[in-house]
């Protein structure tokens, strides 16, 4: 079973290993965390794309992929995601592990030493990246861009966050905005570059039985040459206006899109917080969650009814698709299930539902590499790093009355509304 | 009952795994992963959408186009309810599949392994048919049908088989037609039940947390020794030559779409060290990092969507290339060009070497998942292949070996070109 340690290497820069001997691959990242901001989002978000398409040694896919399949087919991939306030930026590269190379070749160093090339040595035309691999990765960015756009239930969930986290920084898209990606130069992506090796939060995490301390120490040699000055990475907790948020958005969808955002006070560094997350699993998150059965099935008011707690941020989304003139029938459901929640209305069943889907999931992420460095990496962030069993665990221990606890907590901050408009009242 | 059990080590990967044959006739495969709290089982039938023509205890049967396709869904249902009803009580995560060559259920979860095995056991052995749910099915299935109908991908694809076989049945639709699946009737459906459906025509393979003694105790309690029928499937008389060269058809999509496929003699089957071959002379040959692929790239013909295939199946086999291009013949072309080149040359010896590492390692690789174990194991156990066989003659591999192969499998004079462009219909 996985054993996580962690160590500093240098100010800011951490040195994470999930030492786990079941598998065959092994899997090295660096986690870039830096705080979201509107008018850096954009160009951060491009420049890990091209920091994952080429470096100097290796300048154009062919040169790359031959030396990638080289090292036993490894590969590469790169990230953005949201975390809390900060914008994640991951480049990972999986390979064979070093117990199964058919000469008995050592790829850790070299994965780790490509890895570093990659980060630290990147394509250059002077102070600028090229002109050329930036059109291209800007055009894929834009192309992903807009299919989270046409993508209607997620991109639904975006605008109600934007708008209930108006004046937080958690409502900033996590690749900013088509506008400002368009605007991006290679010359800006340099100094994003730079800006980024000497200010963020840099997390080397090593997964498997590969060298953690050799992937380390050459992570920490390049560091070295690099003034740090990292920046504070806190996320704050959300806290809603006195008025629930509203807004109507009309487009040409077929089935609308009801969104509704709650705060719950509750996050990461609060003792309630697995009671928060079995809560929010009774209400939505499952096929035999109050949600589900209530509002989807008995009921028939939506096709998907569903609930998601961010622990980092103390927000709890609840989203939905539905017939137009069910849209104020479903709001109203909704919001009784919570009531119910707050009074206590929650049944054994429900209960040990929510609990076994817990355990069944982190035996999904246990027996899978990347859901395991995943798993750590979000655990990073928080007072106390679990394994996946001892979160499962802690769920387990949590009690009726806790929950009924948390779920009173639970207040509603926005509204938002995806229709064509017809068929309203 | 009583089995006879078998253990099949590799010292290299440092696994192992058991293939049980049951006293029912059912060949069982066991693939304990140490330490994994998940896992996954796949019930199968060697019995797919080819098997259309075969002779049953002396009776010749000629089934309508898609009956095991059909049969796969009406499965599912049983007297007693259906089967994903069932399973949503315990929280697996099921489905089904019918290919070509055979016809798999299958489920993966992390809790309650053994009663989902005695779901899956219990609807898979108890067939229950009557006129009015085959009725029913009608108009889900030919629905289906539609959507492959109106799917580019699917389309390119079935018009490449349909211009390289003049007979075989892989150049007809898995699902059949509408006109044909008209013609399932409840007896129909039972007529290939009892042929294929029997312990020795079926398979069982479980990978994960799994123990052979509780394999060994379900199947002496739920599958039952039938009155082997003798089942002999038929094929027609396939020429050598392919039927069309070239196949087009007009589509709404924005680029052209191509597939290439190579016919070669499918009159044996690859054993392991051919099967590896082919796999390897595959990637040296038309990978990422292929001087193949350099140059469509290079020219502007291929984007990342390019792809091969070894399609290989009782009495047929071969290759095909897919993917998007401005100009389908250039690409066919070329590719014709590199194999002409390599029947006469050789693959280069770096290539290889490159290719046989990729190679090994996606192998490795894929004993990570118990997923694609289990899907590995009932592959192996309907093409007689062995698993850790055929890894280790990936790590073995001779050039010569992957040159024979490359001349056996691809003919430049050989193939068919399916292109499917935008335009009106």
């Amino acid at each position: 079973m996985e054993n996580f340690s962690r160590r500093e290497l240098d100010s800011g820069i951490f040195l994470n290993s999930v030492k786990d001997e079941r598998f065959k691959t092994g899997r090295i990242s660096a986690n870039i965390s830096t705080p979201l901001r509107e008018n850096t989002a954009a160009e951060n978000a491009l420049l890990i794309q091209l920091l994952g398409r080429s470096c100097k040694a290796y300048p154009d896919y062919i040169s790359l992929n031959r030396e990638m399949n080289r090292l036993y087919g490894a590969s590469l991939s790169t990230q953005c995601a949201k975390l809390g306030d900060l914008q994640q930026l991951s480049l990972s590269m999986t390979g064979l592990d070093d117990r199964y190379t058919l000469n008995g070749e050592k790829l850790s160093k070299e994965l780790a030493g490509l890895l570093c090339k990659m980060l630290f040595e990147p394509k250059r035309e002077g102070e600028a990246f090229s002109s050329y691999d930036t059109e291209q990765e800007r055009r894929k960015l834009l192309e992903t861009m807009q299919a989270e756009i046409n993508e209607k239930r997620s991109y639904a969930i975006t605008r109600c966050v934007g708008i209930m986290c108006e004046n937080d920084s958690f409502g900033i898209r996590k690749y900013g905005s088509p506008e400002q990606l368009k605007s991006v130069t290679p010359k800006q992506l340099y100094s994003a570059w730079q800006r980024l090796l000497s200010t963020s939060v840099v997390n080397i995490m090593v997964a498997g039985e590969l060298d953690a301390d050799a992937v380390g120490e050459l992570f920490k040699s390049e560091f070295n040459k690099i003034e740090r000055a990292p920046e504070n990475i806190e996320t704050k907790m959300f806290k809603r206006d006195d008025k629930v948020k509203e807004e109507t958005e009309r487009q040409n969808v077929a089935q609308s899109k009801l969104v509704m955002g709650f705060s719950c006070g509750i996050n990461v560094n609060d003792d309630r917080v697995d009671a928060a997350k079995l809560m929010a699993i009774i209400l939505g998150g499952t096929p035999s969650s109050k949600l589900f059965v209530n509002v989807r099935e008995k009921q028939s008011l939506c096709y998907y009814c569903a609930s998601s707690y961010n622990r980092q941020k103390g927000i709890i989304l609840v989203d939905s698709g539905v017939e137009n003139q069910n849209i104020e029938k479903a709001k109203n459901e909704i919001l009784n299930q919570i009531e119910q929640m707050k009074l206590g209305n929650i049944t054994d069943f429900e209960i040990s539902a929510a609990k076994l889907a817990v355990e069944d999931s982190s035996g999904m992420v246990t027996d899978s590499i990347s859901a395991i460095e995943s798993f750590y990496i979000s655990q990073i962030f928080e007072n106390e790093i679990l394994s996946p069993q001892e979160a499962a665990k802690r769920i387990s221990a949590v009690t009726k009355e806790q929950i009924i606890e948390a779920a009173s907590c639970v207040e509603l901050a926005a509204v938002y509304v995806l229709t064509n408009g017809e068929a309203e009242k | 009952m009583s089995a006879k059990i078998l253990e099949i080590k590799n010292e290299r990967l440092n696994e192992k795994y058991y293939k049980i044959d049951h006293e029912s006739g059912l060949s069982i495969y066991a693939f304990p992963k140490e330490g994994y709290k998940s896992s996954f089982a796949v019930y199968g039938a060697d019995f797919g959408s080819i098997n259309t023509h075969f002779i049953s205890d002396g009776q010749e049967i000629i089934s309508p186009d898609g009956i095991a396709h059909y049969l796969e869904h009406k499965l599912f249902e049983s007297e007693d309810g259906d089967a994903f009803v069932k399973y949503a009580a315990t929280g697996a995560n099921a489905n089904a599949y019918t290919s070509f060559e055979k016809t798999c259920y299958l489920f993966s979860c992390s809790t309650n392994l053994e009663e989902n095995l005695r779901i899956l056991l219990g609807f898979v052995n108890q067939p229950y048919f009557t006129e009015e749910t085959v009725a029913k099915e009608q108009g889900i299935i030919g629905q289906e049908i539609r959507m492959y109908d109106d799917s580019p991908d699917w389309r390119v694809m079935f018009n490449m088989l349909g211009g390289m076989y003049h007979n075989h049945p892989v150049r007809v639709d898995i699902a059949g037609t509408v006109e044909s699946i008209a013609e399932i009737t409840p007896e129909k459906l039972y007529e290939c039940y009892n042929s294929f459906y029997t312990p020795e025509n079926m398979a069982l393979c479980v990978a994960g947390n799994v123990d052979v003694d509780m394999l060994v105790r379900l199947a002496d309690e739920l599958v039952k020794k039938g009155g082997a029928k003798s089942v002999r499937k038929i094929f027609p008389d396939e020429p050598k030559t392919v039927a069309k060269k070239y196949v087009e058809q007009i589509f709404p999509v924005s680029a052209p779409m191509f597939y290439l496929g190579f016919k070669s003699d499918g009159s044996v089957r690859l054993d392991e060290r051919k099967a590896a071959a082919c796999e390897v002379m595959l990637f040296a040959l038309a990978s990422n990092s292929s001087a193949l692929y350099e140059e469509l790239m290079n020219k502007g013909l291929i984007n990342e969507s390019f792809a091969y295939e070894h399609l290989e199946g009782p009495a047929y086999n071969g290759v095909s290339f897919c993917g998007e291009s401005k100009d389908p013949k250039a690409v066919a072309e070329i590719i014709k060009r590199y194999i002409s080149d390599m029947r006469e040359n050789g693959l280069d010896a770096d290539e290889f070497e490159i290719a046989k590492r990729a190679t090994y390692a996606e192998y490795a690789a894929a004993l990570n998942s118990v997923a694609a174990i289990g899907n590995a194991l009932i592959s192996c156990a309907f093409t007689g292949r062995e698993l850790f066989k055929t890894i280790d003659e990936i790590a073995s591999l001779k050039i010569e070996d992957a040159n024979e192969m490359l001349r056996f499998l691809l003919d430049p004079e050989n193939c068919t070109l399916s292109v499917i462009k935008g335009g009106e219909q």
